[in-house]
Formats: C-alpha cells, sequence, structure tokens
C-alpha cells in the first residue's frame, strides 16, 4: 500500500501545479487545491480503517530498511490525527473561498499554494518516523505559515518577521537536539533511537538532546508567555 | 580545565557563534541585522553537525579503489562520517529559504514604514 507517501506527495505536487497553473488560470486554483486536499483526506480515511483492521502500518521510503532509510509510521493516535488534519483543512477551504477571491483577487494563486503546502507539512510532520525529516516538514510548515500571515495587512508583515526570527530558534534548537541524540545513538529513526535509549538515560549528552528539544518545540509551541502575543496578533490580521 | 577547552574546541565555537546570532536577534534594532543574526545562529548550528562527523587520520567519504583483495574491507575508521554532512546540505536549504522569506518580508516592511529601525517602526504604529 502506497497511502503513507501518496498522503504528503499528492498536496506537495498539487501546491507545485497550483503556482503554475495559478498565473495562467486563476479560476482552476481552487479546484486543483480542493482535488489534492480531498485525495489526501480520502487517503487518510483509508490509512485509519488500515490500521484499525490491520494493526500499525509501516512504510519504507524507496524500499531502504528502517535505520537507514527514512521509514513512515502509523500507529492508532497518528491515523486520528491524520483525519483530523486533513478534515479540517478539507472543511475550511472552502471557508476561504469569499474572503481570498475579494481580499486577495490578484493572489489566489500563491495564496492556495501556501495552504495546500502547509497542509502537506503538517501532514508530512505527523507520519514520518525520522527525526532529521520532521525538522524539515516542520520548517515547510513554519515557512508557509510565515508566507500566508505576512499577507495579511498592516502590522502583518512585521508580525510575520517577528514570527521568523522566534519560530527559527525553535526549530534551530530542535534540530540542535537532534544532533545531540545522534552523537550519543548515531541513529535518526525515531524507534531505533527508542530501542537504544533506555541503556543510555545516564548520559548527560541524552539529558542536554532533551532539554534542547523541548526548549526548541516550546518555543514552536509558544509555550511560554514570552512568545504567545505574536501569533494571536497575527492571526486577527490574518483573519478579520 | 584548559584541556576540555581546547579538546572540544568545536564546541565552544559553535556555542560562542549560536549566542552571537542570539544576541544580535534579541538586542539589535535594525531589522537586517536581526536576519543576520538569525543566519549566523543557523550557521552554528550546521559547523556543529559537520564538526561531529569528522574524524582524526580519516579522509573523505569516497571509497577507495585498489585491486588487491584487501580493497574488498571498508575500514569506517578511514572515513568521515558522510551522514551529518549530508543532513547539512538540507539545512543549508532550509535555511537560504529562511533568510528568502525574511528578507522578502523586510522588503514589505520597508515598502510601508520607509524604514528598518524597529523603534521608529513602533512609534509610526502607534501613532496610527
Amino acid at each position: 500500500m502506497q497511502a503513507p507517501a501518496l498522503l504528503v506527495t499528492v498536496p506537495l505536487l498539487g501546491a507545485l501545479l497550483i503556482s503554475i497553473t495559478g498565473r495562467l488560470n486563476r479560476k482552476v486554483c481552487f479546484p486543483l487545491a480542493a482535488v489534492s486536499l480531498g485525495v489526501s483526506l480520502y487517503l487518510s480515511i483509508l490509512l485509519l480503517f488500515a490500521v484499525l483492521t490491520e494493526g500499525e502500518v509501516f512504510y519504507k521510503m524507496g524500499g531502504w530498511p528502517p535505520p537507514w532509510g527514512i521509514s513512515y509510521h502509523i500507529d492508532h493516535l497518528n491515523a486520528l490525527v491524520l483525519v483530523v488534519v486533513s478534515l479540517v483543512s478539507f472543511v475550511n477551504l472552502p471557508a476561504t473561498y469569499r474572503y481570498v477571491h475579494r481580499d486577495f483577487a490578484d493572489r489566489t494563486g500563491p495564496f492556495y499554494a501556501l495552504y495546500v503546502l502547509m497542509v502537506a507539512g503538517l501532514l508530512g510532520i505527523v507520519v514520518t518516523g525520522d527525526a532529521f525529516n520532521l525538522y524539515v516538514l516542520l520548517e515547510i510548515a513554519a515557512l508557509t505559515g510565515y508566507a500566508l500571515i505576512a499577507m495579511g495587512e498592516a502590522e502583518a508583515p512585521l508580525a510575520s518577521l517577528n514570527y521568523v526570527l522566534m519560530g527559527t530558534i525553535g526549530a534551530s534548537f530542535y534540530l540542535l537536539g537532534v544532533g545531540y541524540l545522534y552523537i550519543v545513538t548515531g541513529s535518526l529513526n525515531m524507534w531505533d533511537i527508542a530501542s537504544l535509549l533506555p541503556n543510555l538515560y545516564q548520559s548527560k549528552a541524552v539529558f542536554a538532546a532533551f532539554a534542547i528539544m523541548m526548549i526548541g518545540i516550546w518555543i514552536k509551541m509558544a509555550f511560554s508567555h514570552y512568545t504567545h502575543g505574536c501569533p494571536e496578533r497575527m492571526f486577527m490580521r490574518l483573519h478579520p | 580545565m584548559i584541556s576540555t577547552l581546547i579538546a572540544k574546541y568545536n564546541y565552544w565555537i559553535y556555542i560562542t557563534l549560536m549566542m552571537v546570532g542570539m544576541y544580535a536577534m534579541i538586542a539589535k534594532n535594525n531589522l537586517v541585522k536581526k536576519i543576520i543574526g538569525m543566519n549566523v545562529f543557523q550557521t552554528a548550528i550546521i559547523l556543529f553537525f559537520v564538526s561531529i562527523g569528522a574524524k582524526q587520520d580519516a579522509t573523505i567519504p569516497v571509497l577507495e579503489h585498489s585491486h588487491g583483495p584487501e580493497a574488498h574491507t571498508v575500514r569506517a575508521l578511514d572515513y568521515i562520517n558522510p551522514l551529518p554532512h549530508v543532513l547539512m546540505l538540507t539545512a543549508i536549504v532550509v535555511a537560504v529559504a529562511t533568510l528568502g522569506v525574511a528578507l522578502a518580508l523586510a522588503v514589505k516592511v520597508f515598502n510601508r514604514y520607509h524604514t528598518l529601525e524597529e523603534d521608529e517602526i513602533l512609534t509610526q504604529i502607534r501613532e496610527e
């Protein structure tokens, strides 16, 4: 079954297609976005049923076995989150239609391309089983988010720039933590790391890795009150 | 004390660079200087990853071919670890993309406020 790979690839290619055809004909952007999100919704529901009937799904990218290649792994929680993410993004798409065509009439192509690309990033974050791949997908979702926020009016670009700086610190700290885990375990595959770690719990490098990774993720999550003002201000700009 | 400083000099350099970048991001008033700080911050992490792949007396990770029977055994100690370097190839691409987005946003900010100094922008926002 190729569903885990297609789940991410279809919106990714859809975004590319939208940004190309959007220059020629603005009317095809919305249907293309709806089709690519619809396909990923269908695939995620398919995966949910597969997980419910047959148990967890492992997918080897390019046929490489897990410690070497990137593996996608879908357990019960992942499948549920996949359905939620793709369903919400699919249902939200028609809701943006009127607003986008009124306010960004000349930028519908970029808007839908970014929207679909962001969903691809979010779905990828959920399915991936590789720590570094997670970083890349995190940045895909984050960069499209920065661009979407900057499309708003007035202070939006400034708020978005502040968010870029904050988000980059968070993602970089996460990457640093992955580096420390790689030094200790020599692996980037999450299940490989999980099987190697119990013997290494006393190691200071593992503590450092977890501390740094959690700091990064917390900054990304806007966990502390130092960061929370910024996304709020931006989303208000994006959705009046 | 001195020996730990010198033996792990790559870590000290990356931490120093990272803190230089972070200081620039937090303390500088000019938006372009903040963006430069962000790039220094990301470059520090690239330096960290590249340095953990290095080994003493090792060469680039391309197999040395010879015709004898000993050519078939690969000693991992003779080659530096290519994986962190390959990861950083991707991280550099991400860093460039982030830099591009940040600079594009800086252009947008400049077009609106005609300045890149953060305090001047904030006074303009307050006056509106």
